[in-house]
């Protein structure tokens, strides 16, 4: 029994992260992967504009997927890797998604999306960062 | 015409990613190279074990030092003392010439 006054880290605190996170990122791969169900994505796309549509969605849903793996597996590094990416394709997505519809709720839930995956790059880069400074004062 | 420039935008947008990708890549094969891996990225996450460790990393940085300073001013010490016995060594053979040239002057004198 800790004789601590308050609990610094709540029972479960560090999987409970990664799981929903990796929940998060699963959710984003499979929202991805739902925007290539419009009529004739994959059989035949009408234009270079459409298959760049889908292309981008594809791409968003495995990077996700790769995130969510990566989150899984405490991987952090190759998470580091992946957002920038993802944080891009998200991006673009919305950008897409605006210029031809307006300012629809998608385009909200892709911001919403993106300001979440770039909160959790910064954190990963602060961490990286601190991670060297530790490494630099062990080593003197 | 909108089309168009939010397509050109995306595609920008793509490209940035992929060079900060890139670079995130490039960061991180450095530092799996100096020993920064999974393991290191754990411990610096949650802040009182990274805390920890820089403070004991600054206590034994600390203690070196000290060590370190004892150790310089014990040689200090012992050169000031064969400095001061080199001293008094001059000051003793200067006499001791003195005397010497005293007494060559007096026999010089009676002889």
């Amino acid at each position: 029994m800790r004789n601590d006054a308050y609990i610094t880290e709540p029972p479960l605190a560090k999987f409970i992260d990664r799981g929903g996170r990796a929940l998060a990122y699963l959710a984003l791969s499979s929202f991805s992967f739902l925007q290539t169900h419009r009529p004739g994505s994959f059989i035949s796309p009408h234009s270079l504009w459409d298959r760049y549509t889908v292309a981008l969605a594809i791409a968003g849903s495995a990077i996700a997927l790769v995130a969510a793996v990566a989150c899984v597996f405490k991987r952090s590094q190759i998470e580091l890797i992946t957002l920038p990416l993802l944080i891009g394709v998200l991006a673009a997505d919305a950008l897409l998604a605006g210029g031809a519809l307006g300012l629809r709720p998608h385009v909200f839930l892709v911001l919403a999306s993106m300001l979440f995956v770039t909160a959790r790059y910064n954190v990963l880069r602060l961490t990286q960062a601190r991670a060297r400074l530790v490494k630099t004062i062990k080593e003197g | 015409m909108e089309q168009w420039l939010a397509t050109a935008g995306s595609i920008m947008a793509l490209v940035v990613a992929a060079v900060t990708a890139y670079s995130q890549w490039a960061k991180v094969r450095v530092d799996r190279r100096h020993g920064i891996g999974e393991h290191e990225m754990s411990m610096s996450r949650f802040g009182l074990e990274s805390l920890q460790a820089s403070l004991a990393a600054k206590d034994a940085l600390i203690s070196q030092y000290r060590e370190r300073i004892d150790e310089l001013d014990e040689e200090l010490d012992a050169i000031r003392a064969e400095r001061n016995h080199l001293l008094e060594e001059v000051e003793r053979l200067k006499d001791l010439v003195l005397s010497m040239q005293k007494r060559l002057d007096d026999l010089e004198r009676k002889a």
